[in-house]
């Protein structure tokens, strides 16, 4: 699993790729609790993750859950068709924020505001 | 005779159909008055339009014009039957809109025998090929490795290309000097524009109307361009109102000839081909939950067809096959029901006794035609891309595909190449559709040899479990030819069994995954030394409070059967057992 991070139009992007599994994702559930603080907005850039199991999930809802309780906004984009299945079946899409693309996610957070 | 009856309007259940959202109506789905004889009258211009083989098949029989006339209405009442039998549903008919049309690629075929051996030869052929596919087609569930979706693919794509020749020739109405007719070339491209506008802007009411309103507003464009050729109407024979189809008195007795058979079982096994394309396309469009080919339904449309084909070869005409661009004009209006089907071989059958029905077909703007045709082309070309799309592909399937492509468009491009083949077997080589279909199947069965369908993997240390099983599932989903989606599924599953069976400690010694693939059932076993786990189906975890909760241990309790329900949900059946110390854990999954 890589992790990358920027700034686009002063949205942060943590841009993910690889398997969130049960070796990977104390590392990623690491990296996000420790940008969500900092920030008004983080945007998941899932597009080239192409697994996710239920260790990643926690990471996630974990992730959400931090940013609801700091006032910041945690956005999900580009999740691909097998991911966004496992979102689905076990009904955190309709908890989370979830966008087609990491533009897409950037133009909504820009539009509403950070949280 | 009761029982028979019975027997025979008890039709074996096939997977429940949902309608897709673009569909108005679905295949059981009765449309109102209105709707069905505007469907039904749509259905039957167009099919009528496409009886243009016919028409040729009756001029190159050497017939004078009213029995070209005759030839025409004997095949509307052959073909009106074989879509009346399409339209019902019983062990031998599938009960879908599927219009009979004289095929494309029989008429060359069935001229050749007429000239080679006489009529009634090419009237024993025909009835002795459609018998042979009858004895086939029951064993085509069990055929289902042998013709697989990119087989079909091949078939549909081809067929597209096929057309593509006639519909510019119609369209552009070349001279002896190669000149383009400008007023020809307007005719077919407002036929064409029209089509397109109405099927993609056009309200319900045009899309439904939407062949009608092209072939009518291009035939007025025609008309006053002057792309008609007048000088047909001076042939118009002296015709009454009311007249039986009847079989050409010298077509009335059959004789046969093994070569004949031979040359036009060839051509029915396309046709069959052809059937099951057409008919995996029919399903597949009228399906929201379409996953895998119905073979009941596509061995049933297989058996209606070879049937009315039978009765087509007893009347003295061609054979043919269920017409696509009619499965183009249903989807692109919408209107997929079946009683459109029993309604249009109705009003076939019935229109086969009003010659001048036969004779309009004559005088139909060959640029109108052109138009309808190129349009049905580029439908084609792209549902058999989507077909040959819809499994995974590896080198041994593209080689089929890519393969069969080139050597049908080798046919198709340097025609001379087959000049010097025995007379017989030039017209089965001279089409390139035949040839694409014929290399696909055999190829296809080629790399089935050896192909194992169960296959173990033992993991290595050094890589995660979850990894090596993706890897393993991915390869052996490409080489089966699987669905894509589902070997996700079963890679998503297995990941998380693994997972769950190492973070919970139950394996205490060597893991393998033995993977079993059959076409219908993709089944990942995973067996190793340890205890079974136990996967009972908890309720959902309420996330919005989880989200809520004051600290994080609320949050890893609520989560700590998600793993469970995962796999519970990916895999769509689930069983543990345990023997000796040994356990396995069972996924399957539907294809």
């Amino acid at each position: 699993m890589n992790i990358t991070e920027y700034t686009d139009r002063d949205v942060a992007v943590m841009s993910i790729s690889g398997r969130i599994d049960g070796t990977t994702s104390a590392e990623a559930e690491t990296a996000i609790l420790a940008r969500i603080p900092s920030v008004p907005a983080l945007v998941l850039d899932l597009q080239h993750v192409d697994y996710v199991s239920s260790a990643g999930l926690r990471v996630v809802l974990k992730g959400a859950k931090s940013a609801r309780s700091s006032g910041a906004r945690l956005v999900l984009a580009g999740l691909t068709p097998q991911v966004r299945e496992v979102f689905d079946i076990s009904g955190f899409s309709s908890v989370l924020e979830i966008h087609g693309s990491t533009p897409e996610a950037i133009a909504a957070i820009l539009k509403t505001g950070g949280s | 005779m009761r029982r028979a009856v019975d027997w025979l309007t008890s039709v074996p259940i096939s997977a429940p159909k949902a309608r897709p959202d673009d569909v108005l109506y679905g295949t059981e789905d009765r449309p109102p008055a209105g709707v069905t004889m505007i469907a039904v009258v749509q259905q039957a211009m167009l099919m009528l339009m496409l009886l243009v083989y016919a028409v040729i098949t009756g001029e190159r029989m050497g017939l004078d014009p009213a029995g070209v006339v005759r030839f025409t209405s004997t095949c509307i009442f052959g073909f009106g039957l074989s879509t009346l039998l399409q339209g019902l549903r019983s062990r031998l008919t599938p009960g879908m809109l599927m219009v009979a049309i004289p095929s494309p690629v029989a008429f060359g075929t069935y001229i050749g025998i007429i000239s080679a051996w006489g009529p009634s030869a090419a009237v024993g052929a025909v009835i002795s090929a459609n018998v042979i596919i009858l004895l086939i087609t029951p064993q085509l569930p069990r055929l289902r490795g042998y013709f697989p979706p990119e087989v079909a693919g091949v078939a549909v794509f081809m067929i597209g290309v096929m057309i593509i020749p006639e519909g510019i020739q119609r369209s552009l109405s070349p001279d002896a000097a190669g000149i383009i007719s400008a007023p020809s070339m307007i005719a077919s491209v407002v036929t064409l524009a029209a089509i397109v506008l109405c099927s993609i802007w056009g309200g319900v009411r045009l899309r439904v109307m939407s062949l009608i309103v092209g072939c009518g507003i291009g035939t007025v464009i025609a008309l006053l361009l002057g792309a008609f050729d007048f000088s047909s109407l001076d042939n118009i024979p002296e015709l009454g109102f009311f007249a039986t189809p009847l079989p050409s008195p010298a077509a009335a007795w059959p004789t046969f000839v093994p070569a004949a058979i031979l040359a036009y079982t060839v051509i029915e096994l396309v046709h069959l081909m052809d059937q099951v394309a057409s008919a995996l396309t029919m399903d597949k469009l009228s399906d929201k939950n379409w996953v895998r080919a119905d073979m009941s339904i596509t061995a049933r449309s297989s058996m209606a067809n070879a049937i009315g084909n039978v009765v087509c070869g007893a009347l003295g005409t061609l054979t043919g096959a269920t017409s696509t661009a009619n499965i183009g004009l249903a989807h692109a209006s919408g209107v997929m029901s079946r009683f459109v089907g029993i309604g249009t071989g109705l009003l076939m059958m019935l229109l086969s006794f009003v010659p001048v029905v036969a004779l309009v077909i004559v005088l139909t703007p060959g640029p109108v035609v052109g138009g309808v045709l190129i349009y049905t082309a580029a439908f084609m070309i792209i549902a058999g891309m989507e077909l040959v799309l819809s499994r995974m592909m590896n080198s041994k399937r593209s080689f089929t595909v890519g393969f069969s492509i080139v050597i049908g468009f080798t046919v198709v491009t340097l025609p001379a190449l087959v000049q010097n083949l025995p007379e017989w077997s030039r017209t089965i080589a001279a089409s390139g559709l035949t040839v694409a279909v014929l290399t696909a199947i055999v190829l296809n069965a080629l790399f089935r040899i050896g192909t194992s369908r169960t296959v173990t993997l033992q993991f290595e240390e050094g890589t995660p479990r979850a990894v090596q099983a993706a890897e393993h599932l991915e390869h052996w989903g490409a080489e089966w030819g699987a669905r894509r989606e589902v070997v996700m599924r079963g890679g998503m599953a297995v990941g998380e069994a693994l997972e769950l069976l190492n973070d919970g400690g139950f394996i205490k010694g060597a893991v393998a995954l033995t993977t079993r693939f059959d076409e219908i059932n993709l089944r990942c076993t995973i067996t190793y030394e340890g205890e079974k786990p136990r996967l009972e189906q908890t309720a959902a975890p309420d996330l919005e409070a989880l989200l809520n909760a004051e600290d994080d241990a609320a949050l890893d309790a609520g989560l700590s059967e998600m793993s469970t329900n995962l796999i519970r949900r990916l895999a769509d059946r689930v069983s543990v057992s345990s023997k000796g110390g040994k356990a396995s854990l069972l996924l399957e999954f539907n294809h």
